[in-house]
């Protein structure tokens, strides 16, 4: 803190403590919400005698207009900012995006832009009261199902967009480790494969990071949607699938490793 | 024609080479499958698909739950064909 003036550094202490409540508020907001959409869903739309299909549509579409509504409760309460550039391409059918995950915030912001997804969530939120209802609502794939494979790749196949994080989980330090899952994916389902980079500075809500642990001014995240990719030019699909999706999974790492990298020597890490 | 050890060794060590580009050098009778030679549960299922010619019959997946180094799946093998 040298170079700040005695007024500064209050300000700034008082900025964090009401960032710390903000986003204790707006963790009790996430939770309240999750739970009043859902009770509304069940007692408003569940009752009308049309498909489950649209139900679950509407339901994903509700999802995401609320994700889209606290990510924008979230900046007017000074807690973050973010930025989008290339959401026009999450509009085509049948397209896995994948993303890198600093952040908890990461697949909020995704739904925010994508209004009707599948993604694979935790097992856990379906145990979580708040959560249960939107998860089972919404059919989202459970990562603990033992056909987990099968049901993702047939959503993909049946025309759906599908959310993967292919660490599989928060990213841990620096340094991105993906598993094979991902690749595994693009390559039984033949679907385009789009990437999405997230950058998030100040780093926030990480793994193993309580939440109460809030950065020294509010993070900005930037989430790059980028040209969907043709698997089919990037590996040699006339080798065995194991070494396909080996080849993929490296080539996708490099590709996350560079873009990354560029994004990290950009202008605003340094400030 | 039972199979020795060794040959059941020598033939999973190249299938292992075509199937996930391993070295054989690192295909060792102690290697473990998923910390040392990176297999996940899909390429455990690739692999018992690719054994299956090898074994004869269809391997019993309950004689593959306990499995952890590349000597376990050679003494699995070896005892199916000798049962």
């Amino acid at each position: 803190m040298i170079g700040l003036t005695f007024a500064e550094s209050i300000g700034s202490r008082c900025n964090r403590y009401w960032r710390i409540v903000g986003t204790g508020a707006s963790f009790s907001l996430f939770g309240l919400g999750a739970a009043t959409i859902a009770l509304l869903l069940v007692v408003l739309v569940f009752p009308f005698p049309v498909s489950r299909a649209r139900k679950q549509r509407y339901t994903r579409k509700t999802i995401s207009r609320a994700c889209w509504f606290y990510v924008r409760c979230m900046r007017f309460m000074g807690l973050l900012s973010f930025e989008f550039s290339g959401t026009e391409q999450l509009a085509a059918p049948g397209q896995l995006v994948i993303a890198n995950h600093p952040s908890l915030l990461d697949v909020i912001f995704l739904l925010s832009v994508m209004p009707d997804t599948n993604c694979i969530v935790k097992a856990g939120l379906w145990q979580n009261p708040f959560t249960f209802g939107v998860v089972s609502l919404a059919g989202y794939l459970r990562n603990d199902s033992e056909h987990l494979m099968d049901e993702a790749v047939n959503c993909l196949i049946n025309g759906e967009r599908l959310i993967v994080f292919p660490e599989a989980t928060r990213t841990s330090g620096n340094t991105i480790v993906f598993k094979r899952g991902a690749a595994n994916l693009a390559v039984l389902s033949k679907c385009p494969l789009t990437p999405v980079l997230i950058d998030c500075y100040p780093p926030t809500l990480q793994k193993n990071e309580p939440w109460y642990k809030v950065p020294n001014s509010p993070p900005h995240f930037e989430l790059k949607i980028q040209p969907t990719i043709d698997v089919s030019r990037c590996i040699d699909t006339s080798r065995p699938r194991s070494i396909q999706v080996r080849h993929l999974t490296k080539y996708l790492l490099r590709y996350y490793q560079l873009q990354l990298e560029e994004i990290i020597a950009g202008s605003h890490h340094q400030a | 024609m039972s199979q020795t050890k060794e040959e059941i060794y020598s033939h999973l060590q190249g299938l292992m080479q075509t199937l996930f580009e391993l070295d054989a050098a690192d295909v060792t009778p102690t290697a473990r499958l998923q910390e040392d030679l990176d297999l996940d549960s899909i390429d455990a299922v690739d692999l018992m698909i690719e054994l299956k010619p090898l074994a004869g019959t269809k391997l019993d997946p309950k004689s593959f739950k306990g499995i952890l180094t590349v000597q376990d799946i050679v003494d699995a093998i070896h005892q199916q064909l000798n049962d």
